[in-house]
C-alpha cells in the first residue's frame, strides 16, 4: 500500500469514528498499533488533522436558533470582524469565502431572537456592505466526505 | 442538563480522542461515570459522531465549495446530491435557498464537472457557489 493511500485510509477511520480504539483500527487496517499511534500524532503535528471533535444534535441541547450567515464587510473592518467571530462562543464554524463575500458563519443560538440580536450587534460594531441569513431547518448530513473506509477497501487500497 | 454533562460535552468536543482518565480529571466525575455518560450521550443520539476534521488541502483535495441551492423537486434533489462522492455536508434551509451543500474536490476538473451538472440538473432551479477556506470549525461552546 502506498503511503498516501495508507494515510487516507487511516484518516477515513478517524472520520468515521475519531474515538476508534487503535487495536480495532489495527485489526481492520492491518497496520500495527505503534505505527497508527505515530501516524495520528504526525497528522496532528503537521496540521493534517485540524481537530478531533464530536458532532452534537444542537436541537436536543436546546439550541433551536441555527443559521448560516454570509457577510461582506468593508475592507477596514474585515480583520476586526474576523477576530470577533473567532472569539464568539455561538459561532460554531467560520469560513472565508469568495464571490463578492468575505465570511460564511455557522451560528448556534437558543432561538431565532438571539440570532437576530447577534446580527444587529454585528451591524452596530462593523460596517457591513451586505449580509444574508439562512436559517437551518435540518442537518441532513455532516462531515461525511472521506468517512467510509470501506470505499477505500473497494478501491483495492488495503494490502 | 446537568452542568457536569455540559462540561463533559465541551471537553469531548475539544478533543474527542481524550481518554476516559483525562475526561474524568477535567470534569471532576469518576471514571466509571464518565464512561456511562459518554455511552449514554452516544446511544441517545445527542452525540451523533466523533470525527476528525481534516485539512483536505494537505491530503490532495484543495477545493472546498459551499453551494446554496433552490431546488425544483426537493426529495429528488436530496437523493441526487447524496449520490455525489464529493458531498461533505448537507443542510435544509429556510429563506431564499432550500439547501446548503458543502463539497470537496481533488482538482478543478472535478469541480467544473459538478458546476456543469448543477447548471443542467432538472432538480436545480438556481444555485450559488462559493470557494471556502476554513478558519475554525465545531468551536461553539455549549452552555
Amino acid at each position: 500500500m502506498k503511503k498516501m493511500e495508507r494515510d487516507l485510509l487511516i484518516l477515513s477511520y478517524l472520520r468515521q469514528n475519531a474515538r476508534m480504539k487503535l487495536t480495532e483500527m489495527s485489526r481492520q487496517s492491518r497496520v500495527p498499533v505503534s505505527t497508527l499511534f505515530d501516524m495520528i500524532r504526525s497528522f496532528e503535528m503537521r496540521g493534517v488533522i485540524n481537530k478531533l471533535t464530536s458532532l452534537v444534535r444542537f436541537e436536543s441541547l436546546g439550541y433551536h436558533g441555527r443559521a448560516i450567515i454570509v457577510l461582506a464587510a468593508c475592507k477596514n473592518d474585515r480583520q476586526g470582524l474576523q477576530e470577533m467571530l473567532e472569539c464568539n462562543r455561538n459561532v460554531n464554524s467560520l469560513y472565508k469565502i469568495n464571490n463578492g463575500w468575505d465570511f460564511m458563519v455557522e451560528l448556534v443560538f437558543p432561538g431565532i431572537k438571539e440570532v437576530e440580536d447577534f446580527i444587529e450587534d454585528l451591524e452596530e460594531k462593523f460596517q457591513l456592505r451586505d449580509k444574508k441569513v439562512f436559517y437551518v431547518v435540518d442537518e441532513i448530513m455532516k462531515e461525511k466526505f472521506m468517512a467510509n473506509p470501506k470505499a477505500f477497501k473497494m478501491l483495492g487500497v488495503v494490502v | 442538563m446537568k452542568p457536569e454533562i455540559i462540561r463533559l460535552l465541551n471537553e469531548i468536543r475539544k478533543n474527542s480522542r481524550s481518554s476516559l482518565t483525562d475526561l474524568s480529571y477535567r470534569t471532576g466525575m469518576p471514571l466509571s461515570t464518565v464512561y456511562k455518560r459518554v455511552c449514554k450521550l452516544e446511544d441517545s443520539g445527542l452525540i451523533t459522531r466523533h470525527v476528525a476534521l481534516i485539512d483536505f488541502e494537505k491530503v490532495g483535495y484543495p477545493f472546498k465549495v459551499g453551494v446554496f441551492i433552490t431546488s425544483k423537486q426537493r426529495k429528488d434533489f436530496e437523493e441526487y446530491i447524496k449520490e455525489s462522492d464529493n458531498l461533505n455536508t448537507l443542510m435544509k434551509l429556510s429563506g431564499d435557498y432550500d439547501y446548503y451543500a458543502e463539497l470537496i474536490f481533488k482538482d478543478m476538473n472535478g469541480y467544473q464537472d459538478f458546476e456543469e451538472a448543477m447548471k443542467s440538473s432538472k432538480f436545480v432551479k438556481k444555485h450559488k457557489i462559493h470557494f471556502m477556506s476554513d478558519v475554525r470549525q465545531e468551536c461553539s461552546e455549549i452552555r
